[in-house]
């Protein structure tokens, strides 16, 4: 008896359960969705070229993608659950004369609990049947956009449903329902039959605010923003410091102000604009909004900080994550680089750190003729070599020859004469100009140069002409877009600079040219110049700052290659005992393996971060952008339901279909619009900042793109919740007025 | 003593129309029936009658007459099943839907029981309404409000919210909101029904001054034997019928109070309905407060 009666109630208050079932639809597919990734793992593991699936650590991407996707997901879930509760909360606050005439009835209050109960279940078992079915579809969708990240063909496809998602997801909504649930019944058996009888849902409270006081702190709220975003230029998102603070809690409590002020504002605006305010229905459509502002104000605050956070996520998500993969092809060359890093045997470094950080004068001593002898003991090794890395690998890996196809070794230089900060100042930039920071301690290193001969090696191993120096001249090589412009002034032909004693001049050459394998594009001006500077510098024993020696495998599987060719040199020189314990198949502090970077595993390591990225944003954004539309939508849809009695008024005092319908549309365009555009002044400012302070530095210009299709996602999720929103009050408003009056 | 007919003399039918000329809304044998086949409910049968261009008519029934129906009906807010309704030369039962809104807008003013203004704007906001969906030039809106205002004794409560108003006040705003765009026909649906003895009468002064000030024409729905006796005439409705017509002529208000409540009395005599006695009199004793 009572499921019928519960059946028949969700028949008829369909309307009312609208947006409650959209959002829990939604939320269980994304919810599927984003879960079920890590199953889609058995269409690439076994494919060809598989091997991007997996990173250097051999683990695969999908183990990284599960663990994090995991995690959000309990975020996730608290907020679906709380959005959840929150469009239940207006079904039962519009059905409370309705509940308050089934206890007149004689219906006991657990009866009326468990009408409630069974109408919540056969709303949330629909939302789930079809949210899993949504989900299934995405889930499909998701995993061929995967195949498209990650550069791998799917070709053996079939459907994919993921039990284990679909568990969690069954738990995880079967626990919201629980909770829901339980908050009905506690509401209705605590309502006094009087007040759920006389429970007029129309708003009695509607504050008007002094339409002085809201010019004076809507201008304030307006500056406050502005010094906000001041605030925020200053530490530019790179620190988190001070500045950051205060900027978030000036837009914090602007933002709010904004919210609580405007509509007075712009009342006092419209009322001076005679051809606007003395239009149709303009003051009706004016009042109902500010009503509405002035009551939700706060809501309208935490919807457009949402919103905001929401917009920054999904666009330098996809951002970064272009970012990363376009760089990816100028920094994977070769097939690998074994790199050997000295600086950490710099003496006159040493020498500069204080005794207490080695724990006394005697022990400073003792470090640094402990290095002074390691430096001594490479550079006698380097010499009897004839200063090539590969010749000496090759005298302790007898089959090196058949391993490795070609190698190219890249020795970078600090000079002595000639600081990173002196010649920045020689071309008029500054170091913040070129994407350095003015503290750093780099930049009162030498400049850093490398020998012609290596460049033009380097570049012959790629498949590049060699380029031609006349002695005495320079030319420049950089990667990083932020230092481009620098870098063309530093090779403008001509230009006269004094390296390591030797006056040289630009030769007008500036060439973009990866002399290692990376993650990410890190030469910054690097200067080309003659042989002997290297020569003479090494020949006083002196050694350089970094050495690289790039090489191509034989085999295609680099990754393995790597590790064999790595566990040979091993045999040479083998780990100490704790190296060992954790992994090392070589000692790590031996000349001239620190350790070494493959081009695969660079681009399974991009591909994986990128993943995650995308996928995050994706997740995170979308239930955040989800999450303020329906708790918008919701509000509009309750306060319409509440004011069809002055739509009625407005079709008998005259007003047809279309000036009513056109002011609706104003009234939820504008409610929808307006946080949005607060939310997106915030998100210009901080995404500028982020273009101007952080993206630059790898590349920004292929991240517009990128932003774009964030923003578009944004709108368009956005606008399915307007225009769905729309359409249900419409039906409201048409059939609550009466079909005959707005006919 | 008015002579009280049991049953409409011949000429009712036609009551009301001793100039032509003059004749603003002409309703012409009107039939509204709801229910099916099995269950017919006549709610108006075969009422006609005519208001003539400055008349202030009341119309009076026990609930159920048919009067609420008649009035929803020239308002087209419903639609008759047969007959015609004639304002000023248009037949407003042959309107289209888009048409029908136009005629609410530019012919008609609505005074409705509990006043009915919107309560998100305020007092001039509502009044101002009334010009500013019809259209109405946005320098004339400020001047047509004001006046109307001052006229109706609410200048004071313009810049107020409904819900900071008196009752009285709300009403005097509705009934503002009613005459300011000029309408040819102003229909008023029980519109002391909220109010306390006192409001009301100041209200339905307020009626009379419209229609002898202003020349407006009223059409008032009532069950009030007091505020129908600020009407000129008064038609009662039963059972869906013309039933019967007073007009008040020369005679003072009481006086057609009186005759007023002798044909109310005789309508619920007719009923069997005793209870309406006890009405009447507490309203007397209101009229003489």
């Amino acid at each position: 008896m009572l499921m019928k009666l519960a059946l028949r109630n969700v028949r008829r208050s369909m309307r009312d359960y609208a947006v409650y079932f959209v959002t829990l639809t939604l939320g269980v597919a994304v919810f599927y969705a984003f879960n079920a990734i890590e199953d889609s793992r058995v269409l690439f593991e076994a494919q060809e070229g598989a091997a991007n699936v997996f990173l250097a650590s051999g683990a695969s991407i999908f183990d990284i993608l599960a663990q994090v996707m995991t995690y959000f997901s309990v975020v996730v879930a608290v907020v679906l659950g709380l959005l959840v509760l929150y469009a239940n909360r207006f079904v039962v606050r519009a059905r409370k004369k309705e509940f308050g005439t089934y206890l007149l009835l004689g219906m006991s209050p657990r009866q009326v609990s468990s009408v409630v109960l069974m109408e919540t279940l056969i709303v949330g078992v629909i939302a789930l049947v079809v949210g899993l079915g949504l989900g299934f579809l995405i889930s499909q969708a998701i995993a061929f956009a995967t195949a498209g990240l990650i550069g791998v063909a799917i070709s053996d496809y079939h459907l994919l449903f993921s039990v284990r998602s679909a568990q969690l997801t069954l738990g995880c909504f079967a626990l919201i329902f629980v909770v829901v649930a339980l908050f009905n019944a506690v509401q209705i058996s605590r309502c006094k039959l009087v007040s759920l009888l006389s429970a007029n849902s129309r708003s009695e409270r509607m504050p008007v605010h002094n339409p002085i006081v809201c010019l004076v702190v809507f201008v304030l709220s307006c500056l406050v923003l502005a010094k906000a975003y001041s605030e925020l230029n200053i530490d530019g998102l790179v620190f988190f410091g001070e500045h950051f603070r205060i900027a978030t809690a000036l837009m914090l409590i602007g933002t709010l102000s904004l919210f609580w002020s405007a509509a007075g504002f712009f009342i006092l605006l419209i009322q001076r604009l005679r051809g606007v305010y003395f239009k149709g229905l303009a003051m009706f459509t004016m009042r109902q909004i500010a009503a509405k502002v002035n009551t939700a104000f706060v809501s309208l605050w935490a919807v457009s900080t949402l919103l905001f956070l929401s917009i920054v996520v999904f666009s330098t998500g996809f951002s970064l994550a272009s970012l990363f993969s376009d760089q990816l092809e100028e920094n994977t060359q070769f097939d690998a680089s074994i790199r050997a890093s000295l600086m950490s045997l710099d003496v006159s470094e040493m020498e500069a750190v204080p005794a207490d950080q080695y724990g006394g004068e005697e022990e400073k001593a003792a470090a640094i003729r402990e290095s002074e002898a390691q430096r001594n003991e490479i550079h006698s090794l380097w010499q009897a070599n004839g200063g090539s890395t590969a010749a000496y690998m090759k005298s302790l890996i007898p089959d090196w020859d058949e391993r490795v196809t070609g190698s190219a070794q890249v020795d970078t230089w600090l000079a002595n004469d000639l600081t990173e900060r002196q010649l920045v100042d020689a071309c008029g930039f500054t170091l913040a100009q070129i994407g350095s920071d003015e503290n750093s301690s780099m930049a009162d290193e030498g400049v850093q140069y490398v020998s012609l001969s290596q460049f033009n090696a380097a570049r012959q191993l790629t498949g590049e002409k060699p380029i031609e120096l006349a002695s005495n001249e320079y030319l420049v090589d950089n990667t990083v877009d932020k230092s481009s412009e620098y870098a063309k002034a530093l090779g403008q032909k001509g230009r006269t600079i004094t390296v390591d004693g030797h006056e040289l001049t630009a030769s007008g050459q500036v060439v973009s040219q990866s002399l290692q394998v990376s993650n990410m594009s890190c030469l910054i001006a690097v200067l080309v110049v003659p042989d002997e500077l290297a020569a003479e510098r090494f020949a006083a024993g002196d050694l350089p700052y970094l050495s690289e020696l790039n090489v191509n495998l034989a085999s295609n599987s680099q990754e393995q290659a790597m590790k064999d060719l790595m566990a040979e040199y091993g045999k040479a020189v083998p780990p100490s005992e704790e190296l060992a314990e954790m992994g090392w198949t070589y000692d790590s502090g031996a000349w001239p393996v620190s350790y070494y970077d493959t081009s695969e595993g660079i681009i399974a390591d991009s591909m994986g971060l990128k993943l995650l990225l995308v996928y995050l944003a994706l997740y995170i954004g979308f239930v955040f952008l989800m999450t303020t539309a329906a708790v918008l939508s919701v509000q509009q849809l309750s306060e319409i339901a509440d004011g069809i009695p002055r739509y009625r008024l407005l079709a008998q005092l005259g007003c047809d279909r279309g000036m009513v319908l056109r002011s609706l549309r104003a009234q939820i365009g504008i409610y929808f619009v307006a946080p949005l555009l607060v939310a997106g002044c915030h998100s210009a400012c901080t995404i500028s900042l982020l273009y101007k302070n952080l993206l630059s530095l790898w590349g920004g210009s292929a991240a517009a793109g990128t932003l774009a299709i964030g923003i578009a996602l944004v709108i368009a999720v956005y606008a399915i919740y307007l225009v769905s929103t729309y359409l249900v009050a419409r039906s409201a408003v048409i059939s609550g007025a009466g079909k005959k009056l707005l006919a | 003593m008015t002579m009280v007919t049991a049953t409409p003399p011949a000429d009712i039918a036609n009551a009301g129309r001793p100039d032509s000329r003059n004749v603003l809304l002409s309703v012409r044998d009107v039939r509204k029936v709801y229910g099916s086949r099995e269950a017919v409910t006549r709610a108006l049968d075969d009422v006609s009658f005519d208001i003539c261009k400055g008349e202030f008519v009341g119309v009076m029934g026990p609930s159920g007459s048919g009067k609420s129906t008649l009035l929803n009906c020239i308002s087209t807010i419903d639609t008759v099943t047969s007959g015609n309704i004639i304002l000023n030369g248009l037949d407003i039962t042959q309107l289209r839907s888009r048409q029908l809104s136009k005629f609410r807008r530019d012919d008609l003013g609505f005074i409705f029981q509990d006043a009915n203004l919107l309560d998100t704007l305020t007092g001039f906001e509502n009044i101002a309404l009334a010009l500013t969906i019809k259209g109405e030039k946005t320098d004339a809106v400020r001047a047509k409000v004001d006046r109307t205002a001052d006229l109706l004794g609410v200048a004071d409560v313009l810049q107020k919210y409904p819900r900071q108003m008196s009752g009285g006040q709300r009403q005097r705003v509705a009934a503002a909101r009613a005459i300011v765009a000029d309408p040819k026909l102003v229909l008023a649906d029980e519109p002391t029904g909220a109010l306390d003895s006192r409001n009301a009468a100041v209200l339905l002064e307020t009626l009379e001054v419209l229609n002898a000030k202003l020349h407006a024409t009223i059409m008032m729905v009532t069950h009030d034997a007091v505020a129908a006796s600020y009407a000129d005439r008064i038609l009662f409705i039963k059972d869906g019928k013309l039933f019967n017509e007073l007009r008040r002529g020369d005679s003072a208000r009481t006086d057609f109070y009186q005759r007023i409540l002798e044909v109310q009395a005789f309508l619920s005599g007719k009923q069997g309905d005793s209870s309406a006695v006890g009405f009447v009199a507490s309203h007397v004793s209101a009229l003489r407060k």
